[in-house]
Parts: structure tokens; sequence; C-alpha cells
């Protein structure tokens, strides 16, 4: 199973792009945004069934984000991915209340395993009532 | 020359697309190696980290492969205060933008 759509939230354009790029060949939608809070109003708008997002950005920072989602009833249950490009990160993603982890570069078919595999686990733990692609 | 092979089959894009965030990618990297330049010379790291830290994220997802492991070694000598190996890493960086550049085809807009 896949999902209906993907939040990216990311400061550069070009992992926005080509992570959207990456979604659209699976017939994955997604919706892009360029800073945290950005992110956290298309969230609550468009309510997507994954979040990806950089934990290295400018004003609200991906830590800000997940905890504002967290905070948040509606918001709360989506399935977060933190984007990293840093081994030193990891110990600090380690601490957090994520669904997964995707290390950039990241290759296609890792991708497409990572969120396949969560959107699955979440759509057993909602006990099947999410909205998702076959 | 890069090898745009991989980035055509991983994203499913024609190569017209691909040159279009090809360019996106030059002004950026042009962007970060001066960043990362100037940054440097005034000791301050910390923002020629986040900058190199942006590069490396980029290129790799585009799959400019030269160009994320000089991103991978430019990264490695900000974080280590390494001038001199800052200096060979941006030298190394801009004759990759160049090849990413001269790839492009039609040369116009950049």
């Amino acid at each position: 199973m896949l999902p209906n759509k993907v939040l990216i939230i990311d400061d550069e354009s070009l992992i926005r792009k080509s992570t959207a790029l990456l979604l659209k060949k699976i017939d994955v939608n997604s919706v892009v945004a360029e800073n945290g809070a950005q992110g956290l109003l298309l969230a609550a708008s468009e309510r997507p069934d994954l979040i990806f997002f950089d934990l290295k950005m400018p004003g609200l920072d991906g830590f800000e984000v997940l905890s504002r989602l967290k905070a948040d009833k509606d918001l709360a249950h989506i399935p977060v991915v933190v984007f990293t490009a840093d081994d030193f990160e990891l110990s600090s993603i380690e601490r957090l209340e994520v669904a997964g982890l995707c290390r950039k570069p990241f290759h296609p078919q890792d991708f497409f395993h990572l969120i396949s595999g969560l959107i699955t686990e979440n759509a057993k733990v909602d006990g099947g009532n999410g909205a998702l692609n076959d | 020359m890069i090898d745009k092979t991989r980035a055509l089959g991983d994203f499913g894009i024609s190569e017209d697309v691909l040159d279009e965030m090809l360019k996106e990618f030059i002004v950026q990297a042009d962007g970060f190696a001066a960043d990362i330049e100037k940054s440097a010379l005034n000791n301050d790291f910390e923002a020629a980290t986040r900058a190199a830290h942006s590069l490396k994220g980029v290129s790799g997802n585009l799959r400019l492969d030269t160009c994320y492991k000089t991103a991978v070694s430019l990264d490695a000598s900000v974080k280590a205060h390494d001038g001199p190996a800052c200096k060979r890493a941006l030298a190394e960086l801009r004759k990759n933008i160049e090849d990413i550049r001269i790839s492009i085809v039609p040369l116009r807009g950049i």
C-alpha cells in the first residue's frame, strides 16, 4: 500500500523537487513546504498520510516542527520521517519520536520500501481505515 | 561530463527537465561555494558547515556523484577547520560545477 499524499518540508528547493519526482514515479501525490511554519499549516490543511522533513532549516527547525506535530491531537498520528545527510545527527534522531529516517542521498528502491512499509504499519495501527492507494 | 543516465532513470523525467534542475543546481552550488569560501576566510566554520551540508544533500539527491564526493570532502574539511583542505575541495567543486555546466545542452541562461 502507498500513501495518497505526502508532505515534504525542506528548505532546499532541489530536495523538494527530487523527492516529489520520486513520489510521482510511483503515483503518490506530494505537497511541499519550504519551511517549518508553512509545513505545519499544510499538515493541518492537507492532512497528508506521511510527512518528510529536514532537521536543519532556518526559522522553525525540524525539531520544533516535530514537537508541534506531536502536540496536535489531529496530526500526531501522521508518521513522520526525518531527512538527514549527516552521521552526527543520528544520535539526535534516535531520541526523536519519528517513524523513520531517510539518509540523503537515498536510493529510490530504499525510499519506496521505506514509505510503503511505514504506511502499511500505520494502517495496521489505525485498523486499516486510513486513505491509502492499493 | 556527468553521467545523466542514473538521474534520468531514477526520476523518470526527460533530459530537458533534468537540465532545468541542473541549471538550478549550478546557481545554488555557485552560491554555496561563495558562502563557504567567505565563511572559511572569516573563520566562521559553522556557517561554512551549513552550506557544505546543504551542498552534500542536494548534489547527492540529484545523483551528481562526483560533486557529492567533493561535497563530502568539503564538509569534512570545514568541520575539521582545515583551511588548506577546504581550499582544495572548493577548487575541485568549481571544476565539478563547470563539468555540469558543459553537460547541459543547449547552454543558455546560466
